[in-house]
């Protein structure tokens, strides 16, 4: 089912978006100082447009409708600096990183290529190696906005958006997978918060003592995330990854991500503690109180809140052999075959700026990239515990993201459903792997 | 397809033959047009497309075989092949029975009331696009809450996985294809089953004929350019099978019910390998186009023509 | 073929039993076949109602089992977030409209005149290029899809409602059914209405166009329907939600491992439907003529 349509929540969590770095940042200050990136030297030869250009630009975001709002707010505030300049904002309400990818591959295939692209870690690689992003080495170096901008944020987040030292896309929003707990639900059955270095079998425990009922009263000890940003840290803290190191093969074959996904089937088939994924969404599941945990990024804080749930609280990911989980960051870039690049360019630096950064803090939804939102009493005040957001970043782990994203995902989708449904996973994975190691020889071809 | 071909002795029929060949060429003029444009243009093109790789952006470039040899070795390729075969064979047999079985039921004295009610709720799911029926089998197939597993479970019946376990997703693709093209069918035998005259039948009864027989040996022969149609539409639309899968399962769990359609659209408009993706495409094609060439063969065997 | 110019004849109207009826009806009672009938009727039926009824309820009972069957108190609150959230539905029903009803024009321009041709007039090379013509219904969309997008791309007609209207405003499926209809007409139905020196066109405009008013609504509406329900073409050239049609919309609203508001998105399945509702309420009879014609002269 994952290579289904699916969802704006979903985008959310698959990476990109948002929230949880703020707090972090405020706990760690020395951090952030310290990892300082790189910034090229900023010469401010740039001269932005004029603001009488006339012009189209079409931008190509993703997101909830939320995110939609704040992303029309862009739109106004850039009409506001450019008149005569026609946006095209074109929102795509719902997809996996996937069928987003693919939409804006062809988009480019179609002849009509977006000027802005709003793109996450999952489709760096694979854009770069497709020529879809110009390089923003340049404009940093000369534009003191951009370089103020790319300043105030973490060099790991930098690196996501990155090829060989080049930035590509000025950073949006970011996410990590942590597991959200309820807290009523643990203290009413006298369980104590596990350590921040709990294991998996501490995970099951609880799980196992926390399922209970049957059909309409029956509660989940869990609910899984069920796609791949969500899963990857099943693979990631057992010291395993569906790559390579340097993401240019695939190790699908590892007894180890057979022994993960046999771990994710086992929740929902052997151990019963999980709900099968399909019509499962744990964002409406654990906050109705009919589970008792999942994992998440910060991007469900705004929906909890809105939905009046407060009886939660979150947990680093449990490990087998590694404390480790994922991250993801999105940013936004230039198409190389636009006509307008330094509208582009204009246009990028209101996306990935404070004000827009604010309204994302503001809906709830993702971390800012920008030290500035996230260290922002707004974002802190949102969530218990906000710190263990950003502390992920020490111990997480890039999503997975080669240049063929678009044939690894599905078909971990493929394996991950056809394990559900009774296959072996050593061998749902060869057939992933096959498919996978097929694609890296294509492209090489 | 010149026009002197039809020369006639009479200079004044040649004239007016000539005027009706001229007009009957512009007659079809626009629908041949849109069929050179959009129909054998783009055969042929696919055709040359199938031999190169491509990815749309890219200038193709020509690679010979290579995805035709890839065609062997692809094992989701074959699988697909073999659900979309479990799906032809399906269609034909159980749109066919059942509807035929349904015309026979149908065609007898009723109220006119009951017979149009009866006709139209077989007949209008055929009218609906089946994405949107899809959308709702869908949802009837959830395995805790759709109402599907809600009345089997109440007749005694198993709480059945419909679009997340490998047996059963093929048969739920099936059911909602049955279900809602089996009122055409139905619909095309009824009024064939109208036109049988009645003498013939009652003459056979005379000769001491059951109803079986006579159903076998003269109703059957003479309603079957009807069940010849209703096969051959069939075995056409069956081979195409595509959003309801998309919708249902998403051709999963892994690849157990994804169809040829599906994986073509998969291989060129996800993965982008746009030449071995026609490639697979000229293998459907060329695979309808041989069956349906040996139901016309065979149809002079086993099809009544007055 | 008298079902197409008497629309009211047995099969529209359902007289009486005709052929195997007393046949059967002997080896199977007539009580016993209604009694099936009924049963699959209501199987047939209900998941249109199930549909009907979850739409007007609110999301939290669409799952509610057993299942509730009656759409009241109905409440319209599905329909208006479905029509308001973020897919643009309003948009892309619109969307849908104007290319259905495009191509049912289209068709019920071009195919009565090839099909006229090809059933009333005659040149060299006729039935070779009908036959061809024919072929084309087995050429699955799937194998010319590619091309098709190569071309469409080339003159700049991607998420552009006329990248589906042009290659749909004619075809073979039309033009065979439209000759079926003619070729039921006399030969000297048209001969004696024929004014003389009169061209071929006129003929066809004046006499022949005429007659066919039942077989062209049927074509029409035939056309407008698969024009509206399609699913994989659209899917190809518009890759926007605000170009989307219908069904791609409503496939998008299902969201992420099927976890959509099921009450909105069969809200917006009610309104989808539709018209083929209203269609199929107004012109059964013209459909049901047309399309058993073209099985059973097939």
């Amino acid at each position: 089912m994952i290579d289904r349509p699916i969802s704006r929540r979903t985008l959310l969590k698959s990476g990109a978006a948002t929230a949880a770095g703020a707090a972090a940042v405020a706990a760690l200050p020395t951090m952030a100082a310290a990892q300082s990136p790189a910034v090229p030297q900023v010469d401010g030869g740039y001269t932005p447009p004029a603001p009488d250009t006339t012009a189209t630009l079409t931008i190509s975001n993703w997101g909830d409708p939320n995110d939609q709002a704040v992303y029309s707010g862009v739109a106004e505030r850039f009409k506001a600096k450019y008149p005569n300049v026609t946006v095209n904002d074109n929102f795509v309400p719902i997809t996996t990183w996937t069928d987003y990818i693919n939409k804006i591959l062809a988009d480019v295939a179609a002849g009509s290529a977006p000027d802005v692209i709003n793109i996450a870690i999952e489709g760096v690689r694979q854009g770069i190696s497709r020529d879809l992003f110009r390089p923003l080495t340049g404009w940093v170096g000369s534009d003191p906005e951009g370089a103020a901008l790319v300043a105030d944020v973490d060099q790991r987040l930098l690196d996501g958006l990155s090829q060989d030292g080049t930035l590509y896309l000025l950073p949006n929003t970011w996410n990590t997978m942590l597991i959200y707990y309820n807290t009523k639900m643990f203290a009413d059955a006298g369980i104590e918060r596990p350590s921040d270095d709990w294991t998996w079998d501490d995970f099951l425990a609880i799980a196992q003592q926390l399922t209970t009922g049957d059909g309409d009263s029956k509660v989940f000890g869990f609910v899984l995330p069920y796609f791949n940003f969500g899963l990857t840290p099943w693979y990631y803290s057992n010291g395993t990854s569906q790559l390579n190191a340097d993401w240019t093969a695939s190790n699908l074959t590892d007894p180890k991500m057979a022994e993960s996904v046999a771990w994710i089937r086992d929740l929902v088939t052997t151990h019963g503690v999980a709900p099968h994924p399909q019509g499962a969404d744990p964002y409406q599941l654990f906050p109705a109180g009919k589970a008792a945990m999942t994992g998440a990024g910060h991007w469900v804080v705004g929906s909890f809140q809105g939905a009046g749930f407060t009886d939660w609280d979150i947990l680093p990911w449990p490990q087998r052999t590694t404390k480790a989980t994922v991250y993801g960051v999105s940013g936004f870039a230039v198409h190389p075959g636009s006509q307008h690049p330094e509208l582009a360019w204009e246009y990028c630096k209101l996306l990935g700026g404070l004000e827009t950064q604010m309204g994302f803090v503001a809906i709830g939804g993702a971390t800012p990239a920008l030290r500035a939102a996230a260290q922002s009493p707004e974002f802190l005040g949102q969530a218990p515990n906000s710190e263990l957001f950003y502390q992920a970043i020490e111990y997480a782990l890039p999503v997975a993201a080669p240049t063929v994203f678009s044939t690894l995902d599905p078909a971990m989708g493929r394996a991950l459903d056809s394990v559900l449904a009774g296959s072996d996973p050593a061998e749902a994975l060869a057939t992933a792997d096959q498919e996978v190691s097929q694609a890296f020889a294509d492209v090489a071809g | 397809m010149t026009v002197s071909a039809t020369r006639m002795p009479m200079p004044g029929r040649w004239t007016e033959r000539r005027r009706e060949a001229i007009a009957g060429y512009l007659f079809i003029l626009p629908t041949y047009i849109g069929f050179i444009a959009f129909v054998l243009g783009p055969l042929l093109g696919a055709l040359v497309i199938s031999f190169t790789r491509y990815d749309l952006t890219a200038q193709p470039t020509f690679n010979g075989l290579d995805n035709y040899a890839r065609l062997l070795t692809d094992t989701r390729l074959h699988q697909s092949y073999v659900n979309t075969l479990v799906y032809v064979a399906a269609a034909v047999v159980l749109m066919n029975v059942m509807g035929l079985a349904l015309a026979v039921m149908l065609d007898r004295k009723l109220p006119m009331w009951l017979r149009t009610i009866l006709r139209s709720a077989y007949f209008f799911p055929s009218l609906v696009g089946l994405a949107y029926v899809a959308i709702i089998w869908q949802a009837l197939f959830q395995p805790d809450v759709g109402i599907v597993n809600y009345y089997l479970t109440q007749l005694g019946g198993p709480r059945v996985p419909w679009t997340t376990s490998r047996e059963w997703v093929v048969p739920a693709v099936v059911i909602v294809d049955v279900w809602k093209n089996v009122g055409f069918g139905m619909l095309i035998f009824l009024a064939a089953l109208q036109d049988v005259p009645k003498e013939v039948t009652e003459a056979a009864e005379v000769d001491g004929a059951g109803s079986w027989t006579i159903f076998r040996r003269v109703t059957v022969p003479l309603i079957s350019p009807a069940i010849f149609f209703n096969v051959t539409l069939t075995v056409i639309g069956a081979f195409q099978i595509f959003e309801s899968i998309v919708v249902l399962t998403g051709g999963g769990p892994g690849d157990a019910s994804r169809s040829v359609a599906m994986y073509i659209y998969e291989q060129g408009f996800q993965s982008f390998r746009v030449g071995y993706a026609s490639a697979i495409a000229m293998t459907l094609f060329a695979i309808i186009m041989v069956v349906t060439l040996i139901q016309f063969r065979v149809r002079r065997s086993w099809v009544f023509h007055e | 073929m008298s079902e197409l110019t008497a629309p009211t004849g047995a099969m529209a109207g359902g007289s009486g039993p005709v052929g195997l009826g007393t046949r059967v009806r002997r080896s199977l009672p007539t009580a016993i076949a209604v009694t099936i009938l009924v049963a699959g009727a209501i199987g047939m039926v209900a998941p249109f109602l199930w549909m009907l009824a979850t739409s007007m309820r609110p999301a939290t009972q669409a799952f509610d089992l057993p299942p509730s069957w009656l759409p009241w108190p109905a409440r319209i609150d599905n329909f208006e977030a479905a029509v308001t959230g973020p897919v643009p539905l309003p948009r892309n029903m619109f969307n849908s409209a104007v290319i259905a009803i495009a191509i049912a024009l289209g068709q019920i321009i071009t195919c009565p005149l090839a099909g006229y041709a090809f059933a009333k007039l005659r040149f060299p090379g006729r039935n070779a290029l009908f036959l061809i013509l024919l072929t084309s219904l087995m050429v699955p969309i799937h194998v010319t899809i590619i091309p098709l997008f190569v071309l469409m791309r080339n003159i700049g007609l991607v998420n552009n409602p006329l990248a589906l209207i042009l290659p749909g405003i004619t075809g073979a499926f039309g033009v065979f059914l439209m000759r079926q209809f003619f070729l039921s007409l006399p030969r000297e139905l048209l001969e004696a209405g024929r004014i003389d020196g009169a061209g071929a066109f006129t003929t066809y405009r004046a006499i022949a166009l005429p007659l066919a008013k039942p077989a062209l609504t049927a074509l029409g509406i035939i056309s407008f329907l698969g024009a509206w329900n399609a699913y994989f073409v659209p899917l190809i050239f518009l890759n926007n939600v605000n170009t989307a049609t219908m069904p791609i919309a409503l496939v998008l609203m299902l969201g992420p491992n099927r976890s959509g508001n099921v009450a909105e998105i069969m809200a917006a399945t009610t309104i989808a439907i539709l018209p083929a509702l209203i269609v199929f309420l107004v012109a059964q009879r013209w459909i049901v003529a047309s399309m058993t014609s073209s099985g059973l002269k097939g």
